[in-house]
């Protein structure tokens, strides 16, 4: 059985989950009390297929929704459906047997209605769908050689983010540059409380060298 | 017998005597003197204070208006005079309107603003000599200089304003021929006074024009200017990565000295015979052997040789190393790193700017150390990067928060990638340690403080007890 683990290596996979949403206008928006037709996705960033190593995605609905167990076993793993109001969806991934691995799940909020306003200051226009997107990655510990070798097959054992925004792929924000932008935030912010840290710090000197005189 | 109430109108004894034809005939004639001395509010008339009930106004201000505009001067004369430009050379007059009593205070006004650039002038000789040109006849080189004389040097305007039956100039050889005409009459003048020879140097060099520099610096700029969005955006996305690659290196460059010195003292160590521990035949120690379970490098690029300093050649490195052998000591947190070549390379060839500036750094020939990070047991399973941030104490979570917030850090990082979870990480325990350090040091300062009033309050030494016991931290 090709169940041994390939000791002290790392695998590591990209994706990105969430939904689209846009709202139903004209006629069907009287038929039904939908208001919005939205699609829950995974996928890979760079658009790449993800299929060969992950088996199946369910997506766990509403309960109001008929078969609120929705499982997509082949790509694209979405789920397509018209409603009116925002849920959690549980998205359970599960990976091919070779990996010998349990699934795993993620959270996401359906997002059916946009933030106050698109960036620009106006309004958000009608047409313009809601999305919302996170980025995740999913890492495997160790992972087994027969999974190691689909990996290896597929070019994937390790990952490259996009640099830029690439323009054919609407609202895909997750590239090396944001990645950049959030390391700097991340790194002034750090400074930030480290210096915190230590105005604190003398703080504490300075009081503990006042109460010794009145000891 | 008036009616007289705040929302009514005031009735006269007359009104009342109409309505209820009651005939008071000696009464009216006193009241009416009475009524007419009566009313003489000041402010408004007479009219206005029976409209509103003869009662005063709740918020009622004498009207203060403004005093009437006096003039106390006479106004100015002023006089539509003649004057002379004297910056002009035609003598023109014209006429301006001035005060009289501002005698004329000499050259008109704007005169000194005429500021005239001296262009150089020739001699016919000194053409002769020292200016002669296969292209360029006497006559054009005139023409030229009196342009330059009169648009002042612009050459924009001058390259525009330029016709000479006969020839096509562009702005460059304009400037050519009254750069290099310019630098030979330096040359010839300067030669015959007594003039520093540094300075006369500098200026001639100042004189230099190289035309075929200028067309291709005029070429860049406008290329320059042209860059379309997305090429501005490529650009941006490849300075990144070169800052980032070029952190990598950096990294890499203080890994490989720390993994050499580590090696180094390793090898002193398995010498040694004192050295405790399992057999070393489990162990590579010698940098020369590969062994598996390495993660390959994307898109399959090979390594090539580590260099090191002191002229070691080391096989391509793949380096398992068993931290629990290891002296405390030299345990240092190696990382895995990944630079892919292939692609940096097909970028390059797609922006022409960044090109020379990209290639004079050394990172594109970076060698690749893939050593497997090893300072925490790999459980084998999967999970997900952002699932495994350290969670918070659920006290401590808002106010965690609300310091990330005054960072502009969102609660969960955009892109949970290594690099950025294991800051993120960092973070936050940063912050909580910030937190209880701000709690201690809040609660120190309120035990001084008591012990402060305390002492002021008795003059006696605070008493032994519960409070030495709080201050004793």
């Amino acid at each position: 059985m090709s169940n041994k683990r390939m000791k002290g290596t790392v695998a590591t996979r990209a994706l990105y989950y969430g939904n689209t949403a846009y709202p139903i206008l004209g006629k069907k928006a009287n038929d039904s009390d939908h208001t919005h037709k939205w699609t829950v996705l995974v996928r890979g960033v760079n658009n790449e297929d993800i299929s060969f190593w992950i088996k199946k995605v369910s997506f766990r609905l509403h309960e109001t929704y008929p078969n609120p167990q929705r499982t997509i076993e082949q790509p694209p793993f979405e789920v397509s459906e018209t409603g009116w109001g925002e849920f959690e969806i549980a998205i359970k991934i599960y990976f091919h047997a070779a990996s010998g691995e349990k699934p795993v799940t993620l959270y996401h909020h359906l997002r059916l209605h946009p933030y106050e306003d698109d960036g620009t200051g106006q309004p958000w226009p009608k047409e313009k769908p809601v999305t919302s997107f996170n980025y995740d990655e999913v890492v495997f510990n160790e992972p087994t050689e027969a999974f190691y070798q689909v990996l290896a097959e597929n070019n994937a054992l390790t990952f490259q983010l996009p640099t830029k925004k690439s323009t054919k792929e609407p609202a895909v924000p997750f590239t090396t540059m944001v990645e950049q932008e959030e390391l700097d935030r991340l790194d002034k912010a750090l400074r930030e409380v480290n210096r915190q840290v230590q105005r604190e710090r003398q703080r504490a000197e300075a009081i503990t060298e006042e109460s010794a005189m009145y000891k | 017998m008036e009616a007289v109430t705040p929302f009514q109108h005031a009735m006269s004894g007359s009104d009342i005597r109409d309505i209820l034809q009651i005939g008071k005939p000696t009464e009216p004639a006193p009241r009416k003197l009475k009524q007419a001395v009566e009313k003489k509010p000041e402010g408004i008339s007479r009219e206005l204070y029976s409209l509103i009930g003869g009662a005063p106004p709740i918020a009622f201000i004498k009207p203060n208006y403004k005093a009437k505009l006096s003039f106390q001067q006479k106004a100015t004369p002023w006089e539509f005079r003649q004057f002379t430009n004297p910056a002009r050379t035609d003598g023109l007059v014209l006429r301006h309107w001035v005060k009289t009593n501002d005698d004329n205070d000499g050259d008109y006004y704007f005169a000194k603003f005429n500021k005239v650039i001296n262009v150089t002038d020739y001699t016919n000789e000194e053409y002769e000599k020292h200016l002669n040109d296969p292209n360029w006849t006497k006559e054009e080189t005139d023409y030229l200089f009196a342009l330059c004389r009169n648009y002042d040097l612009r050459f924009v305007v001058i390259a525009d304003r330029y016709e000479y039956p006969g020839a096509t100039r562009s702005m460059e050889d304009l400037k050519e021929r009254y750069y290099g005409v310019n630098q030979a009459l330096l040359r010839e003048r300067a030669a015959s006074s007594t003039d520093n020879n540094q300075e006369r140097q500098t200026l001639i060099q100042q004189f230099s024009f190289d035309k075929n520099k200028e067309i291709e610096r005029k070429k860049a700029l406008e290329i320059l200017f042209t860059r379309t969005p997305e090429q501005i955006e490529e650009e941006e996305a490849l300075f990144v990565e070169a800052r980032r690659l070029e952190q990598n290196d950096m990294k890499l460059a203080k890994e490989r000295e720390q993994l050499l010195k580590f090696l180094q003292t390793y090898d002193i160590q398995q010498t040694l015979p004192s050295t405790p521990g399992p057999p070393s035949a489990g162990i590579p120690a010698q940098p020369g052997l590969a062994t598996p379970g390495g993660i390959g490098i994307a898109g399959g690029s090979g390594t090539s040789p580590v260099h090191d300093k002191v002229n070691h050649q080391y096989k391509p490195v793949r380096i398992k190393l068993p931290w629990n052998h290891l002296p405390i000591h030299s345990q240092y947190s190696l990382k895995r790193r990944r630079v892919n070549q292939k692609w940096i390379q097909r970028r390059f060839d797609a922006c022409q700017m960044l090109r020379s500036a990209l290639r004079s750094t050394k990172f594109t020939k970076t060698c690749l150390v893939e050593i497997i990070e090893k300072k925490e047991k790999l459980t084998p399973g999967v999970y997900v990067r952002s699932q495994k941030i350290p969670p918070i104490k659920p006290n401590m979570i808002q106010k965690v928060g609300k310091v990330m917030d005054e960072l502009g850090i969102p609660i969960r990082p955009i892109m949970p990638t290594v690099q950025v979870c294991s800051k993120f990480e960092q973070l936050q325990t940063a912050i909580i340690t910030l937190l209880d350090l701000k709690r201690q040091v809040d609660r120190q300062e309120t035990d001084l403080k008591v012990k402060k009033t305390q002492k002021s309050k008795d003059g006696t030494p605070t008493p032994q007890g519960p409070q030495e016991g709080i201050a004793n931290r």
